[in-house]
């Protein structure tokens, strides 16, 4: 497939040639963070380090509106109410400009839970078909990258719309999907330097650590349920914080809450986390995740056990290995104020599940 | 090595201890050499995992409030030890319960210091010596040196030896800074009240309000029993505005006046990297000039805000307005 | 947009019954008749009720479809919503989103014995079940309904309760823990009284909703008596927020109270990590 080029200095242009028709995000630099923002004429889209927050947020935003509400007091007799309900407006058509491969990968993921497990969700089903992602590939991997782990490596496709290739003086950009070939299609074509470049690179790509075989998590997860002290010792450093949940491309727990304002309000969606005590709390006190060891063992369960066993029959397109609801993209460690990494917990399990 | 030797020492102490207890807090190696992580040790292999160096950041009097009906044992560092003095002046710790390894420290690093001098994202290893901090690179060695990337606290650090201990790891540390001059405020104070809101509205507008920074804090027992998380009364909308973090940061800062130790932890833990430890410096600040008072330095001492009374013996005399 | 499964419908207060201190009973009709009338659900689904600007929380619909004048819901009240929702009057506008959840396999109860085992607010489920049973009578063996509380006060739908003791085709026995003079019935807790009259377990399903420490013991009691957990069948609460399967919360393992519940068998639950 042919690669078009943008040179370094015309990321910008290229931007905000987007940006007259669609609503834009793309990364900044801020302070020690990359940050996604709303396209804006003085800004300069960094593309040098994945961004801190993963581009679940285009797809699943913090907040967002369920429907919004009005009552009517009838003024003849005040005892009498009406209520009055309105959809949220439709979403804008995005570009998400600079995210990894591993959160393009997490679309998939989100797919799963919001548009084929059960119900519908029409409100994600709506900002999905309305979104492009313009993905960076990976040069290399950190120390906290784990994407083969799941599947995934430095230059997946899954997810994206364009891919962008750094080179010499710019970047090499592929379109993946036909939306994404409408988004290049005012650009050059790469040199045959260029070419030569990026061919050379995929032939030599970047060679990861071996990755453990995740067929027997779910299994051993389970043999494990109900060994609090393992559980105790992995989450007696958490802080039961959101970052992990936050910064993840796939974790989309969310809460429902009410916010009023006088007689009218609206019902919002907002980012939810299952390692706070509040997510499971009933109305009665009662906790059935009382610790920070129930918490994260409902963490790693859901990624590495009940998710594969939701769903067995992707594990066929990789190589028997299950479908985790993870990409590896590694925020989770690299953010975590105390450095929880999810791969040990993984392989502790993988080791001390094992039937003796 | 006498770096060794004293970890030694350390393992040593916990491994004595360990049969009264129900565990001990420590650091362990984190997922590179640039990152330490706490541990709990139960066994003698376990401590025999104990480390102790400049990547120690944590302040694990952090999990103390959670822990309590526990024994353990704890690791801490001058800074941390404050945590523990302060949970004690505020009667939110037993102390009999608690065996305390104190760490004289030379100062931890600041890997967002770090983080503009390298890329430290693939660092392969890391070595500290008393002047240096050596990187070991995909692209080969870089030698930072360690001013440079030192934790501010530790730069102005007048506790560098643990305040409270029952083993005390030594040899004992000679303190950096005399008092503190709070010069860091200077620059924010030269900033008039549109600038100030200017820069929070700047800095608050990435928050993702994970909340870290409460849980991260060693005397932020409330935890998720918080006003931002309260129904009733619904201090804080779920909808992620800059009026809702930014109140967060103001009501947090102002819990901890006259409490914060200014361990950094909550800034340290910020994902997004907000400067809100200079809101509790500034608290700091205002509670030494009005009463003269540090926290957790003094575990006899009431914390000024502590002195409050329900019943005040009678209304301040303004004199007659009429 | 397509139809959003977070959009309630509207629903009209017509009746507030206070059952017990802090229990009340609401029957609701959908504002919009050709929806009331194209209502369709099965007994032990539930339904989000709605107070707009509060928030939204589940109840079982414990009236049953085959009594389609009303939806009835009964409410406890113990946070925020049904502190709310204990406020208002008949003429009220209320959301609901529903029906919610699995129900109640009555096809696989048909010609069985049947044994309710309730405990307060509890009640609820099983009445939706016993009226659709009382309703569909020769579909069913016995019925044999074990209802306590704390007190006689604490009892939901007194005066239904005293209607079905009296009808002859129904066995009711009532305990309570702490007795008043008037009291008439038993004292104690349930699970004694299931072993006191020595259910049989042939041919015969136990249904029980209540405290988790009662249907603990009452699980208990069913197995020394010989039930088998196929035949033991009950309904679990979760923090619920969606109520269709995607925020979360609800989940015990890889199922959701919210959609592959709220009720399960014994044998299910045994199936599940211990999570509840």
């Amino acid at each position: 497939m042919v690669a078009r080029f943008i040179e370094n200095d015309a990321v910008a242009a290229l931007a905000a040639a987007w940006a007259r028709d669609y609503r834009l995000l793309a990364p900044v630099r801020e302070g020690q963070a990359v940050i996604y923002r709303p396209w804006a004429p003085d800004m300069h889209p960094f593309l040098g380090r994945p961004p801190t927050a993963s581009a679940k947020q285009a797809l699943l935003p913090q907040t967002e509106n369920l429907l919004s509400y009005t009552y009517r007091k009838d003024h003849a007799d005040l005892t009498k109410t009406e209520v009055f309900l309105a959809d949220p407006l439709p979403p804008e058509p995005t570009v998400v400009l600079g995210c990894r491969p591993c959160d393009a990968r997490g679309n998939k993921l989100l797919d799963r839970v919001f548009l084929e497990r059960g119900v519908a969700d029409p409100l994600y089903a709506a900002r999905r078909a309305a979104t492009l992602f313009v993905t960076v590939a990976c040069e290399h991997m950190e120390n906290t990258c784990f994407c083969h782990w799941t599947g995934g490596g430095p230059t997946s496709e899954e997810g994206s719309d364009v891919l962008l290739f750094a080179v010499t003086g710019g970047y090499a950009a592929r379109a993946i999907t036909p939306a994404g070939e409408k988004l290049l299609a005012n650009l050059p074509d790469t040199s045959q330097q260029i070419a030569d470049e990026l061919a050379a690179r995929l032939a030599n790509p970047v060679e990861p650590g071996p990755a453990p075989d995740l067929r027997a998590a779910p299994e051993r997860f389970l043999a494990l349920f109900d060994n609090m002290d393992f559980w105790m010792d992995q989450s007696a450093r958490c802080l039961s914080c959101g970052v992990c949940t936050y910064l993840c491309p796939t974790c989309s727990c969310f809460n429902i809450t009410d916010e009023n304002q006088g007689l009218k309000g609206k019902r919002l969606r907002t980012w939810d986390t299952c390692m706070s005590a509040l997510y499971t709390l009933e109305g009665s006190g009662y906790n059935p995740r009382v610790s920070r060891a129930h918490r994260l063992r409902n963490r790693v369960g859901h990624k590495f056990c009940y998710h594969p066993q939701e769903f067995p029959a992707a594990s066929n397109e990789r190589n028997a290995q299950p479908e985790v609801s993870c990409t590896g993209c590694g925020r989770c460690i690299k953010s975590c104020p105390v450095s929880v990494d999810i791969r040990r917990i993984v392989l502790d399990l993988l080791e001390k599940g094992e039937k003796k | 090595m006498a770096e060794n030797d004293r970890i030694q020492r350390l393992i040593a102490a916990v491994k004595a201890e360990l049969p009264k207890l129900d565990f001990v807090l420590g650091y362990g190696r984190g997922f590179d050499a640039l990152h330490a992580t706490p541990i709990t040790v139960r066994t003698e292999a376990d401590a025999d995992k104990l480390i102790f160096d400049a990547t120690c950041v944590e302040n694990l009097a952090t999990s103390l409030y959670a822990m309590r009906g526990k024994r353990i044992g704890i690791v801490v560092k001058g800074c941390d030890s404050r945590s523990v003095v302060e949970l004690m002046q505020e009667k939110l710790l037993d102390r009999a319960n608690l065996v305390v390894f104190g760490m004289p420290c030379q100062g931890v690093i600041d890997l967002a210091k770090v983080r503009v001098r390298a890329d430290i994202a693939q660092a392969r290893g890391a070595e500290f010596t008393e002047t240096e901090v050596r990187l070991l690179l995909p692209e080969g060695e870089r030698v930072l040196s360690r001013q440079d990337v030192l934790a501010d606290k530790c730069l102005r650090c007048r506790y560098p030896n643990p305040l409270i201990a029952d083993h005390l790891i030594g040899p004992e540390v000679e303190p950096k800074g005399v008092e503190d001059t709070y010069a860091d405020l200077e620059g924010f104070e030269k900033l008039n009240p549109q600038e100030r809101f200017d820069f929070w509205k700047r800095q608050m507008s990435r928050c993702i309000r994970c909340y870290a920074c409460r849980n991260a804090c060693p005397l932020c027992v409330c935890k998720h029993v918080c006003l931002a998380d309260s129904r009733e009364p619904h201090w804080l909308s779920a909808e992620a505005t800059l009026q809702e973090k930014w109140l967060f940061q103001v009501m947090h800062a102002l819990h901890l006046a006259g409490r914060c130790t200014e361990c950094g932890e909550c800034q340290r833990s910020c994902p997004m990297g907000i400067p809100i430890l200079l809101l509790k410096r500034k608290m700091n600040r205002e509670l030494k000039e009005v009463f003269n008072y540090e926290a957790g330095v003094d575990p006899e001492a009431v914390p000024p805000l502590h002195t409050f009374q329900m019943e005040e013996e009678k209304i301040k005399d303004r004199g007659l307005l009429w | 947009m397509s139809h959003s499964p977070y959009m309630p419908q509207i629903a009209t207060i017509i009746e507030t019954i206070d059952e017990t201190p802090d229990i009340k009973t609401f029957r609701v009709v959908l504002q919009d008749p050709a929806a009331m009338a194209a209502f369709r659900f099965l007994p032990g689904q539930v339904a989000q009720l709605s107070v707009f600007g509060t928030g939204e929380s589940t109840f079982v619909i414990n009236s049953p479809p085959t009594r389609m004048d009303f939806l009835q819901f009964t409410v406890m009240r113990v946070g925020e919503l049904t502190h709310r929702l204990h406020t208002l009057r008949e003429g009220d506008p209320v959301g609901l989103r529903g029906p919610l959840g699995n129900h109640f396999d009555v096809d696989a109860m048909k010609g069985r014995d049947i044994v309710f085992i309730g405990g307060g607010v509890g009640m609820a489920p099983l009445r939706t079940l016993l009226l659709y049973m009382l309703d569909n009578r020769a579909d069913f063996g016995t019925i044999t309904l074990i209802y306590g509380g704390r007190t006689p006060e604490h009892l939901c739908y007194k005066s239904e309760l005293a209607e079905w003791a009296a009808r002859g085709d129904m066995r009711v026995e009532l305990t309570v823990d702490n007795p008043d003079k008037n009291w008439s019935h038993r004292v104690g807790v349930v699970p004694a009284v299931l072993t006191d009259l020595n259910v049989s377990p042939q041919n015969a399903v136990a249904v029980t909703c209540g405290p988790p420490i009662m249907i603990r013991f009452t699980i208990q009691a069913l197995a020394k008596l010989g039930f088998t957990d196929e035949q033991i069948v009950t309904t679990l609460e979760r923090r619920m927020k969606c109520g269709v399967g995607l925020c979360g919360r609800c989940n015990i393992g890889g199922k959701f109270v919210c959609v592959d519940g709220p009720v399960f068998t014994q044998a299910q639950l045994k199936g599940l990590p211990q999570e509840f």
